[in-house]
């Protein structure tokens, strides 16, 4: 039996699909989930694209920009189905946005940042993100989720 | 164009025509001190110098560039005395002192201080050093210095000597020397280079890629200006690694030799033993007169920010 034959399909809400395998409970943790709602994860799938990979299907659920941001941060390449009446709505790849506020912190631990309640700013520059305070540039992996 | 308000936190911020006007004002501003014009222009404005972490030149440059346009300036050096002792944050700190200024000169240890106090208040603010990041006055009267006492723009050569990692005036300068099209050198123990963040920045920018050395006696004939920087024990974490690297550079009268007739030495100040006192005597050694510039500059500065007239 083929992987994707074991996952059950929602009806409405959210699939978060090409995740790296392992990644899956991680991503879950970053979002406001209502346990009310059926969440599905699937770890170690087969893919035909990357040989093994994570999924999150959430009924009645659409992510807000900052979730949108933290998934991108742990798994630059998601994918986000849109599902509506048990079909692909909307389908987007998930990038590094081109500003993080409020969702990282500063790995600098002389930016003013991690010394005053102030939220964090970076701005993506030359493909790294720039702390809008202290000025460093970081490769996306090394920015720390708040 | 116009500076009106505008925060000066970061060499990163401005623009060539922004530096052009700055420098354009600083020599109008030296020929009046030089003649000695008095100047009312901010009078009845007052500058509040908030000064979190040592400093001489920095915050006197500022007290004397106010007082000379007429203004007037209240302030603290060190927090002995002030609210921040009793744990007040800086933000907090800067929203209640704009209350009682037109514009705010700062300096503090933590990297970023200045932007979150410029983002919190409302006049502007000037980044007097914040840690190991910007010190964008500074470098705005190195390149004063330069351009009076060589011209910019002639096919110049810098070697940056020292420490360039911690070294916020290096960090500053280097955008001003690129955005110039002054050709750079680095020099420095392999552990104090450049940070990376910054190189890329210049060459994006300006497609400024300077080379580095580690050892003195390579540039010294090529360079037209030695800028040196204090290896700053305050600096480091580690006690130990600041010890593998003190004393790494001593500009003396034997390496001098080597150098250009007209070649200049420029040093933000304070020194330790990177420049021997022997130096000091030489046609060489311009690092006093570096600092007489800051006034003019800070003169020209509060000027354009405060809108005052000319």
């Amino acid at each position: 039996m083929k992987d994707g034959l074991k996952i059950t399909m929602i009806n409405q809400g959210t699939v978060i699909d090409h995740l790296p395998p392992g990644s899956a409970l991680d991503i879950t943790n970053l979002m406001n989930l209502d346990t009310n709602e059926p969440v599905i994860i699937a770890m170690n799938v087969e893919s035909t694209k990357q040989g093994r990979k994570d999924m999150i299907k959430v009924e009645k659920k659409l992510l807000s920009k900052g979730e949108t941001d933290r998934i991108s941060l742990l798994a630059p390449g998601a994918t986000i189905n849109i599902i509506e009446n048990g079909s692909v709505s909307g389908k987007r790849h998930v990038k590094p946005p081109g500003e993080l506020k409020g969702t990282a912190l500063c790995p600098n631990e002389k930016c003013v940042t991690n010394t005053e309640d102030c939220p964090t700013r970076f701005l993506m520059r030359n493909g790294k993100y720039k702390c809008y305070f202290c000025e460093r540039s970081y490769a996306v992996e090394e920015v720390r989720l708040c | 164009m116009h500076l009106k308000s505008k925060d000066i936190i970061s060499a990163a911020d401005l623009s060539k025509p922004e530096v052009e006007l700055i420098l354009e004002r600083s020599e109008m501003m030296l020929e009046n001190l030089r003649k000695g014009r008095p100047s009312d222009a901010l009078r009845g404005k007052i500058l509040a110098t908030l000064f979190f972490e040592p400093s001489t030149r920095t915050r006197l440059s500022f007290e004397s560039a106010m007082n000379r346009l007429g203004g007037s300036v209240l302030g603290f050096s060190g927090t002995e005395g002030t609210s921040v002792t009793k744990g007040e944050t800086l933000r907090d700190t800067a929203k209640n002192i704009e209350n009682y200024c037109d514009c705010i000169a700062m300096r503090n240890p933590v990297e970023g201080s200045a932007r979150l106090v410029a983002d919190s208040v409302d006049v502007p603010v000037i980044n007097g050093g914040d840690g190991a990041n910007q010190h964008p006055t500074q470098a705005l009267l190195d390149l004063v210095t330069i351009d009076a006492e060589k011209g910019i723009g002639k096919n110049l050569k810098v070697a940056l000597c020292g420490d360039l990692k911690y070294g916020r005036t290096a960090h500053s300068l280097i955008y001003f020397l690129a955005m110039f099209g002054i050709e750079v050198c680095y020099v420095s123990p392999e552990q104090l280079t450049m940070p990376g963040w910054i190189s890329e920045d210049i060459e994006k920018r300006y497609g400024s890629k300077p080379g580095h050395h580690s050892s003195l006696e390579d540039v010294i004939s090529w360079a037209d200006i030695l800028y040196v920087t204090r290896i700053q024990r305050e600096r480091f974490a580690d006690p130990n690694e600041y010890n593998k690297v003190a004393g790494s550079y001593s500009v003396d009268r034997r390496l001098l030799e080597k150098a250009k007739n007209d070649m200049m030495i420029l040093h933000p100040l304070p020194r330790v033993d990177e420049i021997k006192p022997e130096v000091d005597d030489t046609p060489y050694a311009r690092y006093f007169e570096q600092s007489f510039y800051g006034v003019s500059l800070r003169m020209a500065l509060l000027q354009l920010l405060m809108g005052g007239k000319k």
